[in-house]
């Protein structure tokens, strides 16, 4: 797993909740480097694993809204790395429904050792999309997440229903989003 | 120190050892761009000499269609020269005889002028009909090489050994090389090749009387020099002459294209070697810095 998404979550740890609180996660873990993270490398991601429970722990914070809120975190991060992937796109749903396509295919060309889930759409119009999440890492909420993030920068509200989750048994996870018209 | 204070010294150590390994990770990657343009310039620099030897193989091989046509064209009015030449030179030794006959017989009713006049014909003709023939016999010469540039031939192929072909060929030419030429050999294991040794062996010749006409006038060395790469046979022919002018570089397997002086070469010799080797399927390249030297280069293919 890229460095940027551990140097994330270390950044969100260390604003929301101190460094004290990074210090003593990383405490609890058996990091390959000691919590001493880059953007560039690439770390296991087991350990990204190891981490969110030891946040659980630690913050005393459920799993599913430190992932929403780490998430959300880690799309801003993503923008101000390749703000190129998402300014081609003027519109929340179109964005959304090249991240599997387009974007993690130019993730794997600028990383190679990159590992991406699968995030296809099999339907989508301007207001409303149905998204597909399978990796093994099983992340969804990260995914969750990152679509909220999304829905910020485009500035745009939403409604999102995580209707099947491989948490639950499922194959893959479904997200069905729609758009919230301003009022 | 301070609950605080230790937090902080604890996240100050942690991001130190992140930079240092940051560092590490841009100067590896520094590293890896630096090959990559490496690899990159060396892609760029197969791709232009492929582009150059695609463009040059093109020419050629209009230059061929083209030669073929003028060849035909001027084979059918030579034919008929020549012979209506040898018929007229017969005319006039017997005219000849005739004229002397007849001087003898009517000595005092021809006028001086006239027997001078007589005299100069009976005595240029013969010259005149030499020279003739000469020169229909360099353009008949020429016309045979601007066949041989312009067709394919694939006769007469057989498994054969270069370097034996190489040091055959030598034996024919050292006698017309310059009196301090010296040639040195490098010649690796080969193994055999289908080819034509006749041909090959006239662009060995080709290419050792250039080398020798481009070394000093007393001669110099010549390196000949033979290796196998991949599935294919080298031959280098390597002079210390003057070199060929950068402006010319391009032009030099053209026909009809010499840096020799007029009348000394026909400027056929290297576009025949390039359409020897490559109706053989191989290649030939030349490197040339002006006042150093030249090396020529064939590949020609094992299978």
């Amino acid at each position: 797993m890229k460095g940027m998404i551990f140097t994330s979550l270390g950044d969100l740890v260390e604003e929301e909740f101190g460094i004290g609180a990074w210090n003593r996660t990383l405490a609890r873990i058996d990091s390959v480097v000691d919590g001493a993270y880059i953007e560039a490398d690439t770390y296991p991601a087991s350990e990204m694993l190891s981490l969110v429970g030891a946040l659980v722990e630690e913050l005393q914070v459920p799993a599913p809204q430190l992932l929403d809120l780490f998430g959300q975190k880690l799309f801003f991060d993503l923008y101000r790395l390749y703000p190129e992937l998402v300014d081609r796109h003027t519109e929340l749903v179109p964005f959304l429904a090249s991240v599997g396509t387009d974007i993690h295919e130019e993730m794997k060309i600028l990383h190679v050792d990159a590992e991406v889930p699968d995030m296809r759409c099999d339907f989508y119009d301007r207001n409303q999309l149905t998204m597909y999440y399978d990796s093994p890492r099983k992340m969804c909420l990260l995914a969750e997440g990152l679509v909220r993030g999304a829905a910020q920068h485009f500035d745009k509200t939403i409604e999102l229903e995580h209707s099947e989750c491989m948490h639950e048994g499922a194959d893959r996870c479904k997200f069905e989003m729609r758009l919230v018209p301003a009022s | 120190m301070s609950d605080g204070d230790e937090e902080y010294a604890i996240a100050y150590k942690r991001e130190k050892r992140a930079r240092k390994r940051a560092e590490e990770v841009v100067e590896e990657r520094n590293r890896e761009i630096y090959h990559l343009r490496q690899d990159l310039a060396e892609a760029r620099e197969h791709l232009e000499s492929s582009q150059e030897n695609l463009l040059q193989a093109d020419k050629l091989k209009s230059m061929g269609q083209l030669a073929s046509g003028i060849t035909h064209e001027i084979n059918n009015p030579l034919a008929y020269i020549t012979s209506n030449v040898n018929l007229l030179s017969q005319y006039h030794a017997t005219l000849t005889r005739f004229i002397a006959q007849q001087r003898l017989a009517h000595e005092n009713e021809v006028d001086d002028t006239m027997k001078k006049e007589l005299a100069l014909i009976m005595e240029d003709g013969p010259e005149i009909f030499c020279e003739i023939d000469e020169g229909l016999a360099r353009i008949s010469n020429i016309v045979a090489n601007v066949k041989r540039f312009a067709r394919k031939h694939e006769r007469h192929r057989a498994l054969s050994d270069i370097n034996q072909e190489i040091r055959a060929t030598l034996k024919l030419v050292e006698q017309q090389l310059k009196p301090d030429t010296r040639i040195r050999l490098n010649l690796d294991n080969l193994p055999l090749v289908s080819c034509n040794v006749s041909e090959i062996g006239q662009v060995i010749i080709n290419l050792v009387m250039n080398a020798d006409q481009a070394s000093p006038p007393q001669g110099g060395p010549i390196t000949i020099n033979t290796g196998v790469e991949g599935r294919c046979v080298l031959i280098s022919v390597i002079d210390e002459g003057t070199g060929i002018p950068e402006d010319k570089i391009e032009n030099i397997f053209d026909p009809f294209f010499t840096t020799k002086p007029v009348g000394e070469g026909t400027g056929l010799g290297l576009s025949v070697s390039y359409a020897i080797v490559e109706d053989h399927g191989g290649t030939i390249s030349v490197a040339s810095e002006d006042g150093i030297g030249t090396s020529f280069t064939i590949v020609l293919p094992i299978d």
